[in-house]
């Protein structure tokens, strides 16, 4: 079974944001990047499966430079192949735009993908991405095993407590929920072998007009950053624990 | 009339879901500043009930019945969906940040050729037809101020928009003919299961203590679980508490959880992602503690402690536990002497 998992690598903490010159995006200090949580736990589910029926594991990043401490990351863990786009993945559309152009030149069975990243908050790419590829894709699978026939058999969230049970055709994509597996820990000794593995790195021009989607046109351009007002009064309660648990119980006995 | 904006209906047997009523709020404060009409799309099986609550909300209805179209399955919806909207041509769509939305919207970006702003907190119309959007980035740290150009898609998460703004109207219904299954279709929907929505635990609690990754390991479990009992609540969590496996998925509050209105929300170490808010935010009293003053848990608390909940969590079952003896110290009667005894007991 071959599966693409996509990868984000995703800032840890965020110093003195602001608007990127170019207005597509942000720009910020960062001690490092790491990789996007909810897409490792797509790349525990791509490891698991492989595990189960054999195959490859591809996992696939759009970012600068800095984002091959991921892939290094997903090698140690035990991804056959990575492949880093170089590319700006601050605009979702564009980003699906990248990762399309680099599998259509793979042999997949099966893409992988967490629901959202950490620092753009859309859960655009990998919905995208499916959709550019024309195969079917699940937003929020929860479980997923081989069916019969060339078919995945996939358990999703519906939301609210609800689920479906899916049996879809490969090759297909699924967005992966966190928590259906434990992540795993790398150790040290991997990283510094999979610091001896090479990490494809592959350009891809920029969407143009008439390029596929909305890509080509004129996107939305961030106009501002800023941390968040609150919007209704709050009372912020201070002073020795004491005197706050006193205040919190004068508050619940108030509102029960 | 200009154009339309457009509004993704979402409903659970022909009730409308509360991101519906919200979207048709902004909806309509878009259209009037547009001069545009307000429409509603719907589609699914039996949806009388649906069409009925909908129709004096918006000027106009379209929807797609078919007894085919009982189960929700993305490939045939996102196809009837985005052949309905092509040919509406609206100048806004919008629709939930909703799982519904989450899966449907990208893929109808693609098709309608519409840029998509996802997880929207805000939007207004600017001069020379920009619309201005608010969205979050970082885990809600921090917000983007963004413009795009008409036309537009909107996804925005529950309880971003009001459903103020909603004005009675009778709207011309147009039916939308079901176009059958043209081709093979590559998803098949074996069952739907699980409905927690409503029936959980925490849905019909009237105090809940929530726990959020901010709990740091599952052996410090037995303290909000001491603090839920000593207050009569019920224990329940964010994502990442069920995603460690410290707590079952019946605790979660959120978009893929319960959601819950109770009285009291005591959120502890919970940094207020958009998915959890989406699930809590109708609480009538919310205390949140986080260590971090910038936790976004503190855009929908009442009353906020930043601090170590460690320290204070354990200040409060003490507090706690000395005002409920105080009450039921003065003992009156025999009776009342017995309870106390067994309750102690």
């Amino acid at each position: 079974m071959k599966i693409v998992v996509c990868i984000k690598a995703v800032p840890g903490i965020v110093l003195g944001a602001k608007v990127a010159g170019s207005g597509d995006g942000i720009e910020y200090r960062t001690p490092s990047l790491i990789a996007n949580e909810p897409d490792e736990y797509a790349l525990e589910e791509a490891l698991a499966l492989r595990g189960k029926h054999g195959g490859q594991v591809t996992a696939v990043s759009v970012g600068p430079v800095q984002s091959e401490e991921v892939l290094r990351s997903a090698l140690a863990k035990g991804a056959d192949r990575v492949i880093r786009v170089d590319g700006k993945n601050s605009h979702p559309d564009r980003t699906s735009f990248f990762l399309a152009h680099v599998v259509r030149g793979l042999e997949f069975d099966l893409i992988l993908a967490g629901m959202e990243s950490w620092d753009n908050m859309s859960s655009q790419v990998a919905i995208a991405l499916g959709s550019r590829l024309g195969i079917p894709f699940v937003f929020g699978a929860t479980s997923m095993a081989l069916g019969p026939e060339r078919t995945i058999v996939v358990t999703k969230e519906l939301g609210g407590g609800r689920n479906q049970v899916l049996e879809i055709g490969l090759p297909a994509l699924l967005c992966t929920q966190t928590g259906t597996r434990r992540l795993s820990h790398v150790p040290f000794a991997k990283l510094v072998q999979a610091r001896r593995r090479p990490i494809e790195c592959v350009a891809v021009r920029e969407p143009g007009p008439g390029q596929q989607g909305p890509a080509g046109k004129q996107g939305p351009s961030i106009v501002d950053v800023f941390t968040p007002r609150r919007t209704h009064a709050i009372e912020m309660l201070a002073g020795a624990p004491g005197e706050v648990a006193r205040r919190v119980a004068e508050i619940i006995e108030g509102a029960r | 009339m200009n154009g339309e904006v457009l509004v993704l209906a979402e409903h659970t047997a022909g009730e409308l879901d509360s991101i519906t009523l919200e979207l048709l709020g902004k909806g309509r404060e878009l259209a009037d500043a547009l001069g545009d009409r307000l429409s509603v799309v719907v589609v699914g099986r039996q949806l009388q009930g649906a069409i009925d609550r909908l129709a004096d909300k918006a000027d106009r209805l379209y929807y797609v019945d078919d007894p085919d179209l009982g189960v929700y399955n993305a490939e045939v919806f996102g196809e009837i969906l985005a052949a309905a909207a092509r040919k509406i041509a609206p100048r806004l769509f919008l629709m939930g940040y909703t799982y519904l939305g989450m899966e449907l919207g990208p893929a109808l970006a693609m098709q309608l050729e519409m840029p998509l702003v996802s997880n929207c907190l805000g939007i207004e119309l600017r001069n020379h037809g920009k619309v201005a959007v608010e969205r979050p980035l970082c885990g809600g740290t921090l917000r983007a101020r963004e413009e795009c150009d008409l036309p537009l898609m909107v996804s925005a998460p529950l309880t971003a928009f009001s459903a103020k703004a909603i004005r009675a109207c009778q709207a011309d219904v147009v039916r939308i003919p079901y176009p059958g299954e043209r081709r093979s279709l590559r998803t098949r929907v074996r069952e739907v299961v699980g409905n927690i929505s409503g029936e959980s635990t925490i849905a019909r609690s009237d105090m809940l203590v929530a726990v959020g990754r901010g709990m740091g390991s599952p052996d410090k479990l037995r303290l909000f679980q001491e603090l839920a009992k000593v207050l009569g609540a019920a224990l329940a969590c964010s994502r990442p508490v069920v995603d460690m496996g410290w707590l079952s998925s019946d605790h979660l509050v959120g978009l893929s959880g319960s959601t819950v209105r109770p009285r009291i929300y005591i959120a502890c170490g919970i940094s207020g992602a958009a998915q959890h808010i989406a699930g809590m935010s109708g609480s009538s009293t919310v205390i949140a503690i986080n260590k971090d003053p910038l936790a976004p848990i503190f855009n929908v608390a009442h009353h906020g402690i930043v601090g170590d909940m460690f320290d204070v969590v354990p200040q409060i079952i003490d507090e706690w536990s000395r005002r409920s003896s105080a009450r039921t110290a003065p003992v009156t009667s025999d009776h009342n002497n017995t309870n106390a005894l067994n309750r102690d007991a």
